[in-house]
């Protein structure tokens, strides 16, 4: 895929991991809420279910290709050379990647 | 092209309607929220580590410095959620209209101030 044909499938990561986030977000809110008031133990123990230890890995995930996509477009818009804008998308690749490989090293420990 | 074109670059004098104020501030809110990942993967780490992690990251989001950005990360993301659900319905073709989007618009604003508010009252009791 070329980088001028990646448009549409920016558009479609965008939206469909918004609509995962946001869902995500709401259901978030209520198991902490049921949990209250929230201390290591439940938790810990919310977070290692793991139907909800897989899915929040995926969260973070959408959060880190929706961050890509975002930030992809405000650089296009702001960075005034092809240069700058190839270099922040480099950096800003190589961020949104550790940050995912951080993710599984927090939550793995909880999935097994 | 027309190198007579007018140019108007002074800010002040640019009278952003409130659908772009919307459409701006998303983006900035967008932007503060990428910022704050690393700070929200570090307290979720610490928070699942062990019980002294998670009473640290608990002491952590009482400091004031941290509890004020806190509530610009919380901010951002209220406001982020609700315009993004707007941009998600003008996808289906819902509330195109400019009167409709110029109502949304100012919901997505007066809705976000009163969770804001919310927020606010939940953290400081």
């Amino acid at each position: 895929m070329s980088w001028r044909a990646g448009g549409v499938h920016m558009f479609v990561l965008q939206r469909v991991s918004a609509a995962y986030i946001a869902g995500f977000i709401l259901l978030l809110i209520i198991l902490v809420y049921q949990q209250h008031p929230l201390d290591y133990q439940n938790w810990r123990q919310l977070m290692s279910q793991s139907w909800i230890s897989i899915g929040f890995i995926l969260f973070w995930w959408m959060i880190l290709g929706h961050a890509w996509v975002g930030m992809r477009d405000v650089f296009m818009d702001y960075l005034p050379s092809a240069g700058l804008r190839f270099s922040a998308l480099t950096v800003l690749a190589l961020c949104l990647l550790a940050a995912a490989i951080w993710v599984l090293r927090i939550m793995l420990p909880l999935v097994f | 092209m027309n190198k007579q074109r007018p140019k108007y670059l002074n800010l002040f004098q640019i009278r952003l309607p409130v659908t772009g104020v919307v459409s701006i501030m998303h983006r900035l809110s967008g932007v503060l929220l990428v910022l704050a990942i690393p700070f929200l993967l570090y307290v979720l780490q610490l928070s699942l580590s062990h019980p002294s992690g998670f009473a640290h990251a608990r002491y952590l989001l009482n400091q004031p410095v941290t509890m004020a950005l806190a509530l610009i990360v919380a901010l951002s993301l209220v406001h982020h959620f609700l315009a993004g659900m707007r941009f998600l319905l003008f996808d289906l073709d819902i509330g195109v209209s400019r009167q409709v989007s110029r109502t949304s618009a100012w919901l997505v604003l007066v809705i976000g101030l009163l969770l804001a508010a919310f927020i606010l009252n939940q953290v400081l009791l």
